[in-house]
C-alpha cells in the first residue's frame, strides 16, 4: 500500500450506503512508520475463549505469559495496543483532535497462523457480505463476522487493515485454532495522515481509474453504529458520499460540509 | 499469506507418539492439526542416531475418540546413522478440509530409547503452515 502526500483515500462505509474521500496533504511519521510492538497485548488477565470441540486435553484457561496464545484459544474480548504517554494509554491509535487528523493502521502479526479480526468500535465485530438489490434501491448487509465458531468466518490471517476513524477505540480478536502455542508479535504499520477535502472531480477520476495514487479502503461494519454516525457528524459534518451520488453536483454538495470541517484543496 | 517454517524435534522413549517440541511448541506436542481453510506442507522427515523405525500418520478426525490413523510416510533405519527425507519441491500436503485433520510421528520400534555413544536419537519435522490458496507448491 502506498500513501503519500497528493494522493486519494477513499473510505468505505458500506453499512451507510456511502463513502468518505479525502485528499493526503501529509503524512507525518513518514518514513518512520513502522512499530515492532513486540508480543501482543496478552496478559494473563486477558480472558481467552476455547475454538470447540477441539481443545486439547489439559489445554490452560489463561495465557501463561504476556503475549502467549495456547493452543486452540482466542481473546473472548477486544485487545487495545497500550502504549504509555499516548493521548489514550489503554489505546495507541486512540485520539481525538485536530479534525483533519486521520490513521491508517496495518497490523502484521506472527505467528502468521493467527486468526485476526478488528472490531470497529471495539465490541462490534467487522465483516460484512453485502447484497445490493440495485433495482430496488436496497441492500442486505449481512454480519459473517464471527470468531468464537470452529469454523468462523470473516477474518483473516496474521493481517488487519484499517482506517482508524477519530474519538472511536477499535478492538482486535486474536485467534490461535492451531496445536501449538504462539509466542505472538505485532509489527504495526501506520500512516499518521493530514488530510483535506478532495475536489467532486478527483473524486469522480478516482473512481475512473485516472489518479494514479488511490486507495480504497472499507470499514465493513455490518451495522450502522450510533458512535460511529456521531463521530462523523461532528468530525466531517456528514455520513459520507453516497455511492449512488454519481456527478459532481451530487458529490460537491456532500463534500461540501467535509470541506468545511477539515478543510478543501 | 506467507507461512511460518517450524521445525519441532523430539527423542523417545517408548514406543508411541513421539513427543515433538520446539519453539511453537514449548511444552511439546505429539499431535499436529491442521487449522480449518489451511494446508500444511511437510518438507522434511528425518532421524538420526540408532536403528530405528517411526511412521508419519495421518488422521481425517482427531476429534474422534479413537481416530483412525493413516499412515503416510515412513523411516525405518537397520544400522545406526541418519536418514533424510526431504520434499522440497513438491512437499507432502495435509489440508485442513473439515479443521479435524492430524498428522503424529509414531516410534513404532528400534532401540531408540537407547543413546549411540552418548548421542540420542532425534526425530524432525519441518513443515509450513499456509492457506490453502498458497501457490507456492
Amino acid at each position: 500500500m502506498e500513501i503519500g502526500p497528493g494522493s486519494l483515500l477513499i473510505v468505505g462505509l458500506p453499512a451507510y450506503g456511502t463513502f468518505l474521500p479525502f485528499k493526503v496533504i501529509d503524512v507525518t511519521n513518514m518514513p518512520y512508520d513502522e512499530v515492532d510492538y513486540s508480543p501482543l497485548p496478552i496478559t494473563t488477565s486477558t480472558s481467552l475463549g476455547y475454538f470447540t470441540p477441539t481443545v486439547p486435553p489439559g489445554a490452560p484457561l489463561v495465557a501463561q505469559q504476556t503475549g502467549v496464545l495456547p493452543p486452540m484459544s482466542y481473546t473472548a474480548s477486544p485487545v487495545m495496543f497500550p502504549l504509555q504517554n499516548t493521548f489514550d494509554p489503554s489505546d495507541m491509535f486512540y485520539f481525538e483532535s485536530p479534525n483533519n487528523k486521520l490513521m491508517v493502521v496495518e497490523l502484521l502479526v506472527q505467528p502468521r497462523f493467527l486468526r485476526v479480526i478488528p472490531e470497529i468500535p471495539a465490541g462490534n465485530i467487522v465483516s460484512s457480505y453485502e447484497n445490493t438489490i440495485f433495482n430496488v434501491g436496497g441492500s442486505i448487509q449481512i454480519n459473517i463476522g464471527n470468531f468464537s465458531g470452529f469454523a468462523s468466518t470473516g477474518f483473516k490471517r496474521g493481517y488487519s487493515l484499517v482506517v482508524q476513524l477519530p474519538k472511536v477505540h477499535y478492538g482486535y480478536l486474536f485467534g490461535n485454532d492451531t496445536s501449538f502455542t504462539a509466542n505472538t508479535y505485532a509489527k504495526i504499520r501506520y500512516y499518521d495522515l493530514r488530510v483535506a477535502a478532495p475536489t467532486p472531480t478527483e473524486v469522480l477520476d478516482a473512481f475512473k481509474g485516472k489518479v494514479k495514487e488511490a486507495e480504497f479502503i472499507s470499514l465493513p461494519m455490518p451495522t450502522v453504529q450510533t458512535v460511529i454516525t456521531n463521530v462523523l457528524n461532528t468530525y466531517y459534518g456528514t455520513t459520507g458520499v453516497p455511492f449512488a451520488a454519481v456527478n459532481q453536483e451530487q458529490i460537491a454538495k456532500f463534500i461540501k460540509p467535509l470541506a468545511d470541517k477539515i478543510g478543501g484543496v | 499469506m506467507k507461512g511460518n517454517l517450524i521445525t519441532l524435534a523430539g527423542t523417545v522413549s517408548k514406543t508411541g507418539p513421539v513427543l515433538l517440541g520446539g519453539q511453537f511448541a514449548p511444552q511439546g506436542v505429539t499431535t499436529i492439526t491442521v487449522p480449518l481453510g489451511m494446508k500444511l506442507k511437510i518438507y522434511r522427515f528425518a532421524v538420526s542416531g540408532n536403528p530405528i523405525a517411526v511412521v508419519l500418520l495421518f488422521t481425517p478426525n482427531i476429534n474422534s475418540s479413537n481416530p483412525t490413523w493413516y499412515p503416510i510416510e515412513q523411516i525405518a533405519m537397520s544400522a545406526a546413522g541418519e536418514d533424510i527425507h526431504e520434499y522440497r519441491a513438491r512437499p507432502i500436503v495435509i489440508y485442513g478440509e473439515l479443521g479435524t485433520e492430524a498428522i503424529t510421528v509414531y516410534y513404532e520400534g528400534g532401540t531408540g530409547e537407547t543413546t549411540l555413544t552418548g548421542i540420542p536419537t532425534i526425530i524432525s519435522l519441518t513443515f509450513e503452515l499456509t492457506d490453502q490458496d498458497d501457490k507456492e507448491e
